[in-house]
């Protein structure tokens, strides 16, 4: 593959993990806001944190571009970047675990109860749905049979 | 109203005969934890709770105090009460995150056991097996490994960096990009459609059989539903792993370092996958699928039945004319 193209590829996919970042903050803002204002229902995906993986391609592509201006340097630092690049890597993943697990932690904290009939199961990641009581949760599935 | 009026109130509520059976013990533990005012605290059984406190005699001290547990919270000088649910409707929120919960066999029911394979199974299946490539990768090449890709005269190959002796899965220091080592360690373009394409195949496998499992053991789905989680789950699947591709590719074409294009492999395919499934659920696409099946079906249907009914008609009239015709009749018919 041509350079030149590769990077502008790379670019799309830097916007398209910058925009997904933004997303999963986005979501994660509306999760805490909802608790705030003791919202009747919550409904949030359990990998929101994982978002953060993205920020791997924007890493990545600094080191294709300082190997594509600066091919001396890469090499004389090549090990430091790829410890570096594993580091990041398992830090991302990481982080996106607690991030995930902390948003979930903060709901069940808020005394919301969670509805599992109307929550989905996908086989990339699941939607979990919280509601403050039962009632509510029960009148959710019904409304989501009736649609 | 008192509290234990409205700790009683909210157990009626709930409907559910167990919880009013037990609901003396869970007032007495209730009372207890607010008199104590922890800051936080949780009764399960009959252990917690003093002997002073309790209103029933229980088989043994650890015996279940509820279904449930009851949690008193002291927040900024407020007591704050919660009953959570019943296992059945969620066994992580009924317990709580601190403790986990043996389940037995009888407990786990086929649909449970299905959607934890379907949710904690399927999609980790595909990663682990690249990150596996990605480990035999890294142990051959090393840390610093690097697989630069080559055109000679016209025929791609791959050319790695240090010393041959010491790899044992690449001998080598060129190979061609077709060679079969090359695309089963996922070197290169060619390599990385391999590991995408053999993920999303697998993932694929055992995602639909589990997707139809559920479906079938789930009361209340129709098969237009089926059909819109099949087309979802599969667009979902297969836009992770061709984004996935495409960012390895890229990758693979723009740096020399071997393991890098895998790792970008592996996160783009789980953030675009996380993301797919963030717009479907923000969306309700599958919803709006499966009711869009339906509607098309029942249009299928109408327009068949009065299909039907004018053919029906014509033939009717056709007769109602072929008679009058023949035998001059003009009454009713």
């Amino acid at each position: 593959m041509n350079k030149k193209l590769a990077h502008l590829i790379i670019i799309f996919f830097d916007l398209l993990c910058f925009l997904g970042l933004w997303f999963g903050y986005h979501e994660i803002q509306r999760t805490l806001m909802y608790i705030t204002n003791q919202a009747d229902i919550i409904e949030f995906g359990n990998r929101v944190g994982f978002f953060i993986v993205g920020l791997i391609v924007p890493f990545g592509h600094i080191i294709a571009i300082v190997e594509y201006f600066n091919p001396e340097l890469i090499k004389t630092y090549n090990r430091l970047l790829n410890y570096s690049t594993i580091v990041t890597f398992i830090i991302l993943f990481g982080s996106g675990f607690i991030g995930s697990s902390w948003i979930k932690s903060r709901v069940e904290n808020a005394d919301y109860i969670y509805c599992s009939n109307a929550s989905g199961v996908s086989a990339l990641a699941k939607t979990l749905v919280y509601t403050r009581s039962i009632d509510i949760c029960e009148e959710l599935v019904k409304s989501k049979r009736k649609i | 109203m008192s509290v234990a009026e409205d700790l009683k109130l909210k157990l009626k509520n709930n409907q559910r005969t167990i919880y009013i059976t037990d609901a003396d013990d869970l007032l007495a533990a209730w009372r207890h934890r607010r008199e104590k005012k922890s800051r936080s605290c949780r009764c399960f059984d009959f252990s917690r709770v003093p002997k002073e406190y309790r209103l029933s005699v229980p088989p043994n001290e650890r015996a279940a105090l509820m279904p449930c547990h009851v949690s008193v919270r002291c927040h900024r000088s407020h007591v704050t009460k919660t009953i959570k649910p019943a296992p059945e409707y969620s066994t992580n929120a009924c317990h709580g995150h601190d403790r986990t919960v043996r389940l037995s066999t009888q407990d786990l029911d086929a649909l449970a056991a299905v959607s934890f394979a379907k949710r904690n199974v399927a999609p980790y299946i595909s990663p682990i097996m690249d990150t596996a490539t990605l480990s035999l990768v890294c142990k051959d090449l090393g840390i610093t490994g690097r697989a630069i890709p080559k055109v000679i005269k016209g025929r791609q190959y791959i050319a790695f960096s240090g010393y041959p002796g010491l790899r044992t899965r690449f001998p080598g220091t060129i190979y061609s990009a077709n060679n079969r080592k090359i695309i089963t360690m996922a070197i290169g373009a060619l390599g990385i459609k391999n590991m995408v394409t053999k993920g999303g195949v697998l993932t694929i496998c055992i995602t639909v059989p589990l997707t139809i499992l559920e479906v079938f053991l789930k009361d209340h789905h129709t098969g237009f539903q089926l059909f819109g989680n099949l087309a979802m789950e599969l667009f979902k699947i297969g836009t992770a792993a061709i984004m996935g591709a495409i960012a390895g590719i890229a990758f693979g074409g723009a740096v020399t370092v071997a393991a890098l294009p895998i790792f970008i492999t592996i996160g783009v395919s789980v953030v675009v996958g996380i993301g797919l499934n963030a717009l479907d659920k923000q969306y309700n696409l599958t919803e709006r699928l499966a009711s869009a099946l339906e509607e098309f079906s029942n249009q299928i249907t109408n327009a068949a039945k009065n299909g039907i009914d004018d053919a029906q008609l014509s033939t009717y009239r056709g007769l109602k004319g072929f008679i009058q015709g023949q035998t001059g009749y003009r009454g009713p018919f």
